[in-house]
């Protein structure tokens, strides 16, 4: 009998007919150039099936050219395999990985943190998403992960992020990754299957061929797997660790496993109905799930799924399409308030052809007592279920969230924007020296994060806010550019150049070369919807007592409405503001041919005001020296507040903000310093002085202020300070990387609800910084 | 620096011994150089050959962990396709009965078998090779051996 073995192998050895070493090595050079995928059992169902069906085209393929079959002979549905689409010498990881290689958005794995945070296993690395600001953030090689391909994620009880790919499994200790495989474990994993973690904080690696790792603190401890349930590679793809310590797993062929220092299993004489078992979870009340998995679970192909199984005091429980399921077969995630969602997974056409029946798509949910058939969410299980009721799933489009009617996205590539712009979209991209979304600076209770504008972009300009996200100027071509965000950007097509620009309500009021225009918010991007005016002012605002807009040469324009404009009746008197003097003149410079200026100019709920410097104006437009505040309630009629500016003596302004009823001033004086003025009414105003050396920036919003300037009177450093009232100021705090570390004139700032966005171009390059408030 | 040559010279002087090992170790529908040519590539992605130290046992023992993928993968479909080919009674004689006995055991049985029965290594040289203890090599063989027995001798008796 052994001479009859050795027979038999060295037989199979030499089956097929070789391609040859150099052929062999030429196509394996090839493939390792190509980026290379997660296996088939981190795709899902649905690709292992594609997979699957394509394999079948090729297989075919193989057996026809061998066996030289002739139509007639090949029944109906085989009859596709005469025109195999894949060369049958094309490599199985060709055949294998039918989708591109994605990058962040193509999702193995999700794990909830105690702090809500959603972390999903990527194609690019683990993304940690915030769920409140629907911003992720990236953690690639860079930060130390042993490989971009991350198969498996988990979250410990204290907050410890764990990540797994092909054979290694690292930590996230703060912002860098550890390879526990590398010092920690004994052995490198041949293969990671599941990475889970136990109540006590401890966590356990499923991993090939025979391995059951406890990592503790820096400790590893590896306990074996018995030979007779280890026979595949790796012996488990899903375990879970019950209250009292427990491990529980699921195996490919050999039912569910056990190990609590001693080894346990269950399989059909206890109860399974079938051997080959799906996912593993554990629910509060301690029982423990089991999905049901069936054809393309089962090796050889042809177990049907058996039900969806709970094991609860010593007994197992079996449920399937007769107690409601959709479906026998599917994935289990556990909810913490009890419930469980079962996500079932509908098979391709072909497949379902090729392996004689059907799977439906939706999803079961199971409340304790029955079972309800919801509709598919998109996604594939198992997932995570967070405290608001919301279970997330994987794709390979992103994360999906379910909460049992709506489903929203999760993508890096841009998040819950629909209907896509139809204009020109740029997604701000990776800088040289800064992670484009790891958190580079945490203020208080705001994030801040730190994108590079592309090559071509020197900057955007005059960042401003509107009912939806912020709008600026792109430099140097000057189009106007908006975004949501701060990160994805949207050309605004305008019949001409923009020169000033304000928020009315929805819309948004532009005045460029050819008029005033209104534009439009269609739900995804800014449209032109009209040019009503002929006005070229230089600064407009808009609030509840409609716009107005300011321009060279004294002309004061107001709409009432939004639809026309008129000229002011009573505008400010030129003679108030003359022009060129010295006295608010920074040594060096002239300003000669400088020509009298009125604004900037603000909206608040009692009307407007102007800012005009009151004798001497500098260069240009820039600093408002000893401004006189003009006031008017409609737009029409003006008049200053005081003979002398309220602001005192050789004061100058270098941007002004109005929220509501709270007008904020920032600029500074020639002496001392810099300094901030608060208003409620243009009138009385109350000033701070700052630390600062200059002020240049100002923005507010419903979560406060925020002003950026300088500590160091050569202009170099840059800081920034908020506060919730504009006189009392937190800071001064060092500006995010990027956001202009010289001379705040390269710095702009716009600030939303939940959101800081502010240009700054110096050092490295033009930066985008994107600040988030983070409600705790 | 890649040295191309020698890689290729090292690859030259293994592909014997690989592409046996592949024929035996993987599914019996998987090309064997198809097997090879991925755990090569999956090689390659991060050394060269030049640089390991053992290149033969590390590509052995890279095909097995494929193999052990292959197995599961192609079992589903030969299943699926001896279900279109029911009326197709020739279908079963695909592939000599003997060679598809061995399809009843594991990749790592079959490398150990194969290893141990025809290469003549010895179950230390293969645990070493395969990443195993002595012990579990000389059990994959038993295992391996016990279900093929299984097999032949039903055949066997079949006549």
């Amino acid at each position: 009998m052994a001479e009859e073995l050795t027979m038999v192998l060295e037989r199979r050895a030499e089956r097929g007919t070789p391609r040859g070493a150099a052929v062999v090595l030429a196509e394996a050079r090839q493939l390792a150039a190509s980026p290379s995928q997660p296996p088939w059992w981190r795709r899902g169902p649905a690709i292992a099936l594609a997979t699957a069906a394509v394999v079948l085209f090729v297989l075919g393929g193989i057996l026809l050219a061998t066996r030289g079959a002739t139509p007639d002979t090949v029944p109906p549905a085989t009859t596709m395999l005469e025109t195999p689409t894949v060369p049958a010498t094309t490599a199985l990881s060709q055949i294998d990985t039918a989708p591109a290689p994605g990058g962040a958005d193509v999702v193995s794995d999700l794990a909830l943190a105690p702090d809500g945070r959603l972390w999903a296993a990527t194609n690019a690395g683990v993304v940690m998403w915030n769920l409140e600001t629907g911003l992720p953030t990236v953690f690639s090689e860079r930060e130390g992960l042993p490989d971009r391909y991350v198969y498996r994620v988990t979250v410990a009880t204290d907050g410890t992020v764990w990540a797994a790919g092909g054979t290694w499994v690292a930590r996230l200790d703060g912002t860098a990754w550890t390879d526990l495989t590398t010092g920690v474990f004994t052995d490198r994993p041949s293969r990671v299957g599941d990475l889970t973690t136990g109540p006590d904080g401890s966590v356990w690696v499923a991993a090939g061929p025979d391995a059951l790792i406890r990592i503790d603190g820096e400790e590893a401890t590896t306990h074996r797997v018995p030979g007779q349930w280890s026979n595949t590679e790796p012996w488990s793809f899903s375990i879970a660790v019950d209250s009292d310590g427990t491990v529980w797993a699921s195996t490919m062929l050999f039912g569910a496993l056990t190990f609590n220092g001693e080894w346990g299993h269950f399989d059909g004489d206890d109860g399974l109905p079938s051997d080959v078992i799906g996912n593993i979870a554990v629910a509060p009340d301690g029982s423990v799930w089991v999905g049901g998995e069936g054809v393309y679970g089962d090796p050889d192909g042809d177990v049907a799924a058996a039900g969806i199984l709970r094991y609860q005091d010593n007994q197992w429980t079996t449920y399937t399409t007769a107690d409601g399921l959709l479906s026998d077969s599917g994935t289990v995630t556990v909810d913490p308030a009890g419930g469980v969602w079962v996500v079932h997974t509908a098979m391709s056409p072909e497949a379902s052809a090729a392996f004689g029946t059907d799977l439906p798509d939706g999803i079961s949910y199971f409340d304790g007592t029955a079972w309800q058939q919801l509709a598919p969410a998109g996604g594939r299980g198992p997932g995570v279920v967070n405290a608001d009721g919301i279970l997330w799933l994987p794709t390979d489009g992103g994360i999906v969230g379910f909460d049992g009617v709506e489903t929203r996205r999760l993508t890096v590539g841009g998040t819950d924007v629909p209907p896509l712009p139809s204009g020109d979209v740029t997604r701000l991209e990776p800088a040289e020296g800064l992670d484009p979304v790891r958190i580079e600076t945490v203020i208080g209770d705001i994030e801040f994060t730190t994108w590079a504008l592309p090559e071509d972009w020197e900057g955007i300009w005059w960042l401003s806010e509107t009912a939806h996200g912020v709008v600026g100027a792109r430099y140097p071509d000057m189009t106007l550019v908006g975004s949501l965000d701060g990160i994805t950007w949207t050309e605004i097509p305008l019949s001409g150049v923009a020169g000033a620009w304000t928020a009315y309500g929805d819309d948004l009021i532009v005045f460029g070369a050819a008029g005033a225009a209104r534009i439009e918010w269609n739900g995804a991007e800014w449209v032109e919807a009209e040019i009503f005016a002929d006005i070229y002012p230089l600064y407009a605002a808009a609030g509840p007592h409609g716009i107005a807009a300011v321009g060279p040469n004294a002309s004061v324009h107001y709409s009432a409405d939004g639809t026309a404009f008129t000229a002011a009746s009573a505008p400010p008197d030129p003679s108030l503001y003359p022009g060129p003097g010295a006295n608010c003149m920074a040594p060096g410079w002239t300003s000669e041919g400088a020509e009298p200026q009125l604004g900037p100019i603000a909206a608040t709920d009692r009307g407007f005001i102007a800012l005009a410097a009151r004798s001497e104006t500098d260069w240009y437009r820039t600093p408002i020296c000893e401004p006189l505040v003009w006031f008017s309630a409609d737009g029409d009629v003006w008049e200053t507040t005081s003979d002398e500016s309220p602001l005192g003596e050789r004061a100058f302004v270098h941007d002004v903000a109005a929220v509501d009823q709270t007008i904020v001033v920032v600029g500074g004086a020639m002496s001392p310093g810099a300094a901030t003025w608060v208003s409620a009414d243009g009138i009385s105003w109350q000033r701070a002085d700052s630390d600062a050396a200059e002020l240049w920036q100002v923005a507010g919003s419903s979560r406060g202020w925020v002003t950026i300037g300088h500590l160091r009177p050569d202009g170099l450093g840059g800081e920034m300070w908020f506060s919730a009232d504009g006189l009392t100021w937190d800071g001064p705090h060092e500006r995010p990387p990027g956001w202009g570390d010289r001379a705040g004139m390269f710095v702009s700032v716009a600030m939303l609800d939940d959101r800081i966005i502010g240009f700054g171009r110096e050092g490295d390059g033009p930066r985008i910084v994107v600040g988030v408030f983070i409600d705790e | 620096m890649t040295d191309p040559a020698e890689e290729s010279r090292i690859f030259e002087e293994c592909y014997p011994a690989l592409r046996r090992f592949a024929a035996v170790v993987g599914p019996i529908e998987c090309d064997p150089d198809d097997l090879l040519q991925e755990a090569v590539a999956r090689v390659l992605r991060k050394h060269r050959l030049d640089e390991l130290d053992h290149p033969l046992a590390y590509l052995r023992r890279t095909i097995v962990n494929l193999a052990s993928n292959e197995r599961r993968r192609f079992a589903i479909h030969r299943r699926a396709l001896n279900r279109m080919a029911r009326d197709r009674r020739d279908q079963a004689d695909e592939y000599p009965s003997d060679l598809d006995d061995l399809e009843r055991l594991s990749a790592p049985e079959r490398a150990v078998l194969y290893l141990s029965e025809v290469d003549g290594y010895r179950y230390a040289e293969i645990g070493r090779m395969l990443g195993c203890s002595e012990a579990a090599a000389r059990k994959r063989a038993m295992n391996g051996r016990r279900h093929l027995y299984a097999a032949l001798a039903e055949e066997v008796a079949r006549g």
